[in-house]
């Protein structure tokens, strides 16, 4: 039998009981496979930046170039610079900018799930000065997710029309709970 | 019997099967001692920087970290003195690096993790000091798989030859997520 993935709630059911025995091999194979899950998309620092224009509306950073390593319950896409997941649980969340573009600007970034603004894992940075400069933000935060949701990061700025510029970066997720 | 430390496949074997109670209490502790694996090296707000490192456009590991964790997983070896973390098992682990650094004014840093001396091209930073007199913090957080014995240590290079790098605080730091 394939090893599966499972949520907290069936994990704790698999071992409700072991007055009989009831609790067998595959149970605790399931649940070596649930806990360590993890998946990532990135941009390595050799490739060559982009950018994109960004406004005053959130937009999904569209600049991640590599898959990173990914458990079977977690797809991770760089065509759509997401990461779905299989299995719901909760997991932390982290992503890793280094970034340029237009000077003077207020950055904001956050996480979105299915589409959604999900209010964590947020991130503010101001631009200052006549550019050239490359500013690293970093948000890390936990987060709820269900089967077949699906995660991006998004950034907006405080006026339209702004380039914002992936010098590298990484956004990653692993399982806790 | 010692609490051994197993990878993802080799716990998968001890829970092969338990038709006859074959999963024994010490394939239990062995999967507990597996699960919480950890370690790293610091240079600490408190301590006095040196004068830094001369480092150029070719990455050179940063080796100004002072302290190692008071504690870390069995198979996690952490040496301050070499500036380095050893995984004596196979996995995948969570690699994260905070620098709080100042050095050469008008310089750009990229920073990355290097695992048995090869760039891993995966968790690093790019960071520019402005002016002189510039202390700022770069951080790089990202997941790797290592095989046994590799050792990882973190290095920067600059977009000049002979530019000055100092660390005013630091952390490398992992754990183990598969």
């Amino acid at each position: 039998m394939k090893d599966t993935s499972r949520t907290l709630p069936q994990l704790m059911s698999l071992f409700k009981d072991n007055a009989t025995g009831a609790i067998s091999a595959q149970d605790m194979r399931d649940f070596v496979r649930s806990i360590w899950q993890s998946g990532s998309i990135r941009m390595p620092i050799s490739a060559t930046p982009s950018g994109q224009t960004i406004g005053t509306s959130y937009e999904k950073i569209t600049q991640f170039t590599k898959r990173g390593i990914s458990s079977p319950s977690i797809t991770t896409s760089v065509s759509n610079s997401n990461i779905v997941f299989g299995k719901g649980g909760v997991f932390v969340a982290v992503a890793q900018l280094s970034f340029s573009g237009s000077p003077n600007i207020e950055w904001s970034g956050s996480l979105f799930r299915n589409g959604d603004d999900a209010e964590v894992c947020n991130f503010k940075h101001i631009s200052r000065g006549a550019g050239g400069g490359i500013s690293i933000a970093t948000a890390f935060d936990s987060i709820l997710v269900l089967d077949g949701h699906v995660l991006d990061y998004r950034v907006k700025a405080n006026s339209d029309n702004r380039m914002f510029t992936l010098e590298t970066g990484i956004f990653s997720v692993f399982r806790i709970g | 019997m010692a609490d051994l430390s197993k990878t993802f496949a080799a716990l998968k074997a001890l829970f092969a099967t338990n038709t006859e109670g074959d999963i024994s209490a010490q394939d239990l502790r062995d999967f507990v001692e597996s699960v919480f694996q950890y370690g790293g090296i610091q240079m600490r707000v408190s301590d006095t920087p040196t004068a830094g490192q001369t480092i150029g456009t070719g990455y050179e590991k940063i080796t100004q970290f002072t302290a190692g964790e008071d504690v870390s997983g069995s198979d996690i070896s952490v040496s301050a003195a070499n500036d380095n973390i050893t995984v004596a098992r196979a996995g995948i682990y969570a690699i994260h690096c905070s620098l709080s650094f100042s050095g050469s004014n008008n310089s750009t840093w990229d920073g990355s993790v290097f695992i048995d001396g090869v760039d891993a091209d995966t968790i690093g930073f790019v960071r520019k000091l402005s002016s002189a007199g510039d202390v700022g913090s770069a951080t790089a957080f990202g997941i790797h798989s290592v095989a046994a014995g590799e050792v990882l240590d973190y290095r920067v290079k600059a977009d000049a030859a002979a530019k000055n790098f100092t660390l005013q605080s630091g952390m490398f730091f992992i754990f183990r997520v598969g």
